[in-house]
């Protein structure tokens, strides 16, 4: 140790340490970073709308709980299969006497989410995916800006900087996020529930990696390019209605005009950007809509 | 034998017994790893997590850990800026304490993330996400906490191995060497006033370091019982609480075993145990609060979990956790408190284990209702073997790391027996 002289100790000691730094952690983290940097943001959606801001608005007196949307949105989102039986719509049947306040917890009070031949009577259905909240608390605690706010209000994901540390559920008030438990199966043709008929995965929709989070993305790859989500199109009593609030001839603009609507847990001060509203239509108990 | 001799004694000396303890425990930190190596390879799907219970036993054991931590800067902080010189003799036991259960905290998240592999992005992105997200406050405050525990550990440390290094002799006192470099003598003066500094730079970071955990929780509006403004004191108290229990475990097995009853005197460990007795009675006052403040004003998610708690599902762990846990200790503290010059090291030991042990499974209870409170079957929570045996792991590991230290590094300063 008395041999070698304090500066000489130093400087080999700064060789070394320049040498490691250089050679192993500086290139290994750039070869890592650098694809990600030169993506700008990992996970490639289509062009964010310019001035859009896109929501949905659901009907939840004319919902007969069919599941239609939900079966729709796995086949077309490429969500995992078994074991990770995943979907990013959740339909509750609801007791018809249960007054909607109970709604506010998520999920709701006594709500089921067994399927069952719907519409069952005495019952009404309550249908929930993302919100894409204008002030969402999910992007927010994000340590990595892996999920993100677009310019035209889609909550998005940016899959390949998830590192998984789930904040962004705890923070979410809805339950609307998933997150890949297990390595996500896929497998390579699916039957359809509603035909039988085989279906493929969706190109359009990236493949989620284990150990990420995920959540409806109002079918980004769809509503970005003039569509529509997948479930507002499968619906087949027209319970779910999507459009650009701000656009004041959508759809969706005039609906928010001429009916009443209410959000979930609006005191959180999230403002979602999926209404509910009602025409004063509800399943009864003899199973006939007054 | 002189405390010199004594305090050396575990450096020089490694009994029988302390091969098999090392060597189990360090089994169990293996079954442990290949626990972790089955969640890396099939994914956190192994654990009983689910979309809706998304944390549990690793996030309730960071808590834990980082709880744990406080107390060895704690004791050693008053030492120096109070002139609390009574406590010396545990101070850096404790300081151990805090750096091994830091590195568990740290791990705890590493092992809760789903992408490990991915962690570095914390720091690409700090810059970036640095104004929003209150886990990497977190991190900031845990690392800052760190590097200066560990600076505070060392700069007083290296007086203490020059010492042993005197006191042995052959590979023993070389390999000691290589701990203290650039070691001249004379330079206590200047460590002793760097290390004032240091204390009085490390107690704020140390108040922080527990808020920022209480915050990572306590910010999330929709959260019962976790949305709550006096969430930093009243996890700094939790803190304080269980990690001087945890100290007061570990010196008076030490003492014990060491053979340090002159060293370490029992008026210590009835100052730290009356102390103990007083931050769990404001602990106890403020769970009452919280669980009035849920019950009574009864916002629907705080009652339901507030039910959960004390009537429902987690009714069981949460009285037995209050009344054995915390109450029964807190009542053998303050009757002991009362005795003039009493102290049953022993008992205030075993209260105190009991005391750490119901300390985590408060944390426990912090994280999983709330989560999965007013859900169907889905939600709920039941941990699995592998978060089991990461857990035992997680306990073994530190422990471990102890033990091994404590045959490489002095654990009492040996001031007095520097002036003889």
């Amino acid at each position: 140790m008395s041999k070698m002289s304090r500066r000489e100790f130093l400087k080999k000691i700064g060789v070394i340490g320049v040498f490691v730094a250089f050679n192993n952690v500086a290139s290994n983290m750039r070869r890592v970073a650098t694809p990600l940097i030169k993506k700008g943001i990992g996970t490639v959606y289509p062009r964010a709308v310019k001035g859009a801001s896109f929501g949905m608005m659901i009907d939840v007196g004319a919902c007969i709980g069919c599941r239609r949307c939900q079966h729709a949105c796995n086949l077309e989102n490429n969500t995992p299969d078994e074991p990770s039986n995943m979907h990013w719509i959740d339909v509750f049947e609801m007791e018809s006497r249960r007054p909607v306040s109970e709604v506010e917890n998520i999920p709701p009070v006594g709500a089921s989410l067994d399927y069952t031949d719907a519409p069952s009577p005495d019952h009404w259905y309550m249908s929930f995916n993302c919100f894409h909240c204008d002030n969402p608390p999910c992007t927010k605690v994000c340590p990595t800006g892996a999920t993100y706010k677009d310019e035209d209000g889609l909550v998005l994901v940016n899959y390949d900087i998830c590192i998984g540390c789930r904040y962004c559920m705890a923070a979410c008030p809805y339950n609307a996020r998933r997150f890949n438990w297990w390595e996500p199966q896929h497998p390579s043709s699916r039957t359809n529930p509603i035909d039988g008929s085989a279906v493929a995965l969706n190109e359009d929709v990236p493949l989620r990696p284990r150990g990420v989070t995920e959540k409806c993305t109002f079918c980004v790859h769809r509503v970005r390019n003039g569509g529509v989500p997948k479930c507002v199109e499968v619906c087949p009593v027209r319970a779910r209605h999507f459009g650009d609030f701000n656009d004041p001839d959508s759809e969706v603009s005039k609906l928010l005009k001429t009916v009443r609507t209410m959000r979930i847990r609006e005191n959180l001060g999230t403002y979602p950007k999926l209404y509910y509203f009602t025409r004063g239509v509800k399943w009864t108990e003899d199973g006939e809509k007054h | 034998m002189s405390d010199t001799e004594k305090i050396l004694r575990p450096i020089k000396h490694t009994s029988k017994e302390f091969y098999p303890f090392v060597a189990s425990l360090a089994f169990i930190s293996l079954i442990a790893v290949y626990a972790y190596s089955r969640q890396l390879s099939l994914g956190l799907g192994v654990t009983g997590l689910n979309d809706v219970t998304i944390w549990g036993i690793y996030i309730a054991n960071f808590i834990f850990f980082i709880g744990i931590s406080h107390a060895g800067i704690a004791i050693s902080a008053a030492v120096r800026i109070l002139k609390a010189h009574r406590y010396q003799p545990i101070a850096r036991i404790a300081e151990l304490l805090t750096i091994v259960s830091l590195v568990m905290a740290g791990l705890s998240i590493v092992i809760d993330l789903g992408r490990p592999d991915r962690a570095f992005l914390l720091i690409v992105k700090f810059v970036e996400r640095f104004r929003y997200s209150p886990l990497i406050w977190d991190i900031t405050a845990v690392a800052t906490y760190l590097i200066l525990s560990s600076t505070y550990l060392y700069l007083p440390m290296r007086r203490d191995i020059k010492l042993a290094m005197e006191h042995t002799s052959g590979w023993r006192s070389q390999m000691l060497g290589y701990l203290i470099p650039f070691y001249e003598e004379g330079e206590e003066a200047t460590i002793d006033r760097l290390s004032f500094w240091l204390a009085v730079t490390i107690l704020p970071v140390m108040v922080m370091v527990h808020t920022t955990v209480a915050w990572i929780f306590s910010l999330l509006s929709s959260r019962p019982l976790w949305f709550n403004a006096f969430a930093g004191p009243y996890y700094i108290v939790a803190a304080v609480a269980s990690g001087i229990a945890s100290v007061m475990v570990l010196a008076a097995v030490m003492r014990k075993l060491y053979h340090w009853e002159d060293i370490i005197r029992p008026d210590l460990f009835r100052g730290l145990s009356n102390f103990t007795a007083v931050t769990v009675l404001v602990y106890l006052y403020m769970m009452m609060a919280e669980q009035l403040a849920a019950l009574f004003a009864g916002p629907a998610g705080e009652m339901f979990v507030s039910e959960e708690w004390l009537f429902g599902s987690f009714a069981a762990l949460f009285w037995l956790m209050t009344t054995l846990g915390l109450v029964i200790p807190f009542l053998y503290m303050l009757i002991q408190a009362f005795k003039k010059d009493y102290v049953n090291i022993t008992w205030t030991a075993v209260m105190s284990l009991i005391l750490v042990v119901a300390f985590w499974f408060k944390r426990y209870m912090i994280i999983v209702p709330t989560l999965s409170i007013g859900v169907q079957e889905v939600g709920i929570y039941s941990p699995t073997w592998v978060e089991i045996v990461i857990l035992l792991g997680s306990f073994a590991l530190p422990l471990l790391l102890y033990s091994v230290l404590t045959k490489v590094v002095p654990l009492i300063e040996m001031e007095e027996a520097h002036h003889e």
